[in-house]
């Protein structure tokens, strides 16, 4: 056998005794939190719900920049909560696609007159987005990826950021997302982040993001937790706002196609 | 400066002597003061809620004691049972001295 | 003025913003302390409580909480004394391992119904939940429930 030959089968199967190993002895590492368990979460109120109308509700009302206006001031809830689900979008003015967040940058900026955009990285940037995610909790997820050949262009550039190995671990977001779904990391399910994978389950993970992170006692937006799952992959993190972040949050949030809005989350 | 808070009644049609769920979140970071800051080596000071109280009308039915070991952002539910039309109020206290208070009126018709 | 002071006014300053302070959380400067509050080991939690009385257990404690957690920082606990409200007095929370054994202590009247707390805890690692009802009449009963607490997979 070549050598390419012996070190594919070998590292196949490493892999495979890995996975099987892992799956024979530790029955104490196959567990993962239960259903039942779980649901003990949902019963109480979300504290990314006190975010999303304290913080970013009462941002949306607060008047900004020289034209002193609000969000509402222009804004009917009502028709905003329809929009929300079909980002990130399409953008004449930019001829590219942008995401919520950026959509209410260029708001501030064009439309209320305000020097300084909250940054994408910023609490009040969060807080507004939270706010409409949450407004528009009930709507579907909606995003166009083929109707022009920029949507076209982010959306095949997402499915390549989400597929592509990169880090010390070679790992990619399709590893563990897709390839390893269904099996538990550390007492943790993997799941897939659209409806489901190969007959497993997913999350239709842009449905209930942004959400508040147990973890972090705070709430976190969907770019933002790319970001933070690609440090502990070993991954380069990439800049919020950028072309790539913004074809993977199009790419991942197609995924979710018509899967129906509860934000902000309850995550780990 | 008070911190900011929900109180939510569950069920919202609720009569007269029913049991009624009071669910009450506050946003407080409730640091235990055991995690150590980075820069400086020293440990961010313990600064949590320690007590919670709740008045019916101007009767104190409830007193709960906190310590650091309570998750931050902290939920806490209990029932009370809707005898009569009176504000329902839950304060929360913390270990610097600050107070949030929250009112929500009960009205059994 | 201090410096979370300072850095507030700049930053609304420069975002052209007066709203209150009380909208944002504190995400500046916090106070630091010198050393760690002191331990409070579960046996001296327990004595605290029940002041060395017997602690019987009792199926009329009702502990709901998770069999494995999905983080420590956030465990749902539930308790539930199945017993009048007039002979419920109050309800401790302990949680065996962590630096501070005590995490909720909830004292009822009958004006409450039922004798009821539910809440999310923070657990340092896997251990015991244990919750002890102190009844009218003096007397002591308990619940308890290992509790895994996991790393998690992805942070």
């Amino acid at each position: 056998m070549k050598l390419k030959g012996k070190l594919l089968l070998f590292g196949a199967l490493a892999l495979a005794s890995a996975f099987g190993v892992n799956k024979a002895i530790s029955q104490e590492a196959g567990q993962a939190i239960s259903e039942e368990d779980l649901a003990l979460y949902k019963t109480g109120i979300n504290p990314g719900e006190v975010f999303a109308q304290e913080v970013g509700g009462k941002l949306f009302n607060t008047p900004m920049g020289k034209s002193n206006k609000s969000c509402a001031s222009c804004h009917s809830e009502e028709k905003l909560k329809k929009v929300v689900g079909t980002y990130p979008k399409y953008n004449e003015k930019l001829n590219a696609v942008i995401s919520l967040q950026q959509r209410i940058q260029m708001c501030q900026k064009l439309n209320q007159g305000v020097e300084n955009p909250f940054p994408l990285k910023s609490e009040e940037n969060t807080a507004l987005l939270t706010y409409l995610k949450y407004i528009a909790s009930g709507e579907k997820i909606n995003v166009d990826t083929s109707s022009n050949p920029v949507v076209k262009e982010y959306y095949d550039y997402g499915k390549y950021v989400f597929e592509l190995k990169r880090g010390k671990r070679n790992l990619s977001c399709q590893s563990c997302h897709e390839y390893a779904a269904g099996m538990v990391l550390r007492m943790q399910k993997l799941n897939p982040l659209g409806h489901e994978f190969n007959g497993i389950k997913g999350t239709t993970a842009a449905a209930h993001w942004p959400g508040y992170r147990m973890t972090q006692s705070k709430v976190v937006t969907i770019e933002q937790r790319f970001q933070q799952c690609m440090s502990q992959a070993s991954m380069k993190v990439l800049p919020l706002g950028s072309k790539e972040m913004v074809a993977l949050e199009l790419y991942v949030t197609s995924l979710a196609n018509g899967a129906t809005i509860e934000a902000p989350g309850l995550v780990r | 400066m008070p911190k900011t808070a929900m109180v939510k009644i569950d069920p919202k049609d609720y009569k007269k002597d029913d049991l009624i769920k009071v669910n009450t979140v506050i946003m407080h970071p409730m640091d235990t003061g055991l995690v150590k800051d980075k820069e400086s080596g020293k440990y961010i000071a313990a600064y949590y809620i320690t007590d919670v109280e709740v008045y019916y009308g101007d009767e104190k039915i409830t007193t709960m004691k906190l310590s650091g070991s309570v998750s931050a952002n902290p939920f806490i539910s209990f029932y009370v049972k809707a005898t009569k039309t009176a504000p329902l109020k839950i304060v929360w206290k913390d270990n610097k001295g600050d107070v949030t208070e929250k009112v929500i009126d009960i009205n059994v018709g | 003025m201090n410096r979370r002071e300072l850095l507030k006014g700049a930053a609304l300053a420069v975002s052209g913003l007066t709203f209150g302070s009380s909208l944002l959380t504190d995400v500046f400067a916090v106070e630091l302390a010198d050393a760690p509050p002191p331990k409070k080991p579960y046996e001296e939690a327990l004595k605290e409580i029940t002041g060395g009385k017997a602690v019987t257990d009792s199926d009329k404690v009702k502990l709901i909480a998770p069999e494995i957690a999905e983080n420590g920082a956030v465990v749902p606990v539930t308790v539930e004394v199945e017993l009048p409200i007039e002979q419920v007095k109050a309800i401790h929370i302990l949680a065996d391992k962590n630096h501070n054994a005590r995490t909720m202590s909830v004292e009822f009247t009958p004006a409450n119904g039922k004798a009821y707390i539910s809440t999310r805890i923070r657990l340092a690692e896997s251990m015991n939940v244990v919750a002890i009802a102190q009844l009218a009449d003096g007397s002591f009963i308990k619940a308890q429930k290992p509790v895994k607490v996991t790393i998690g997979g992805c942070g």
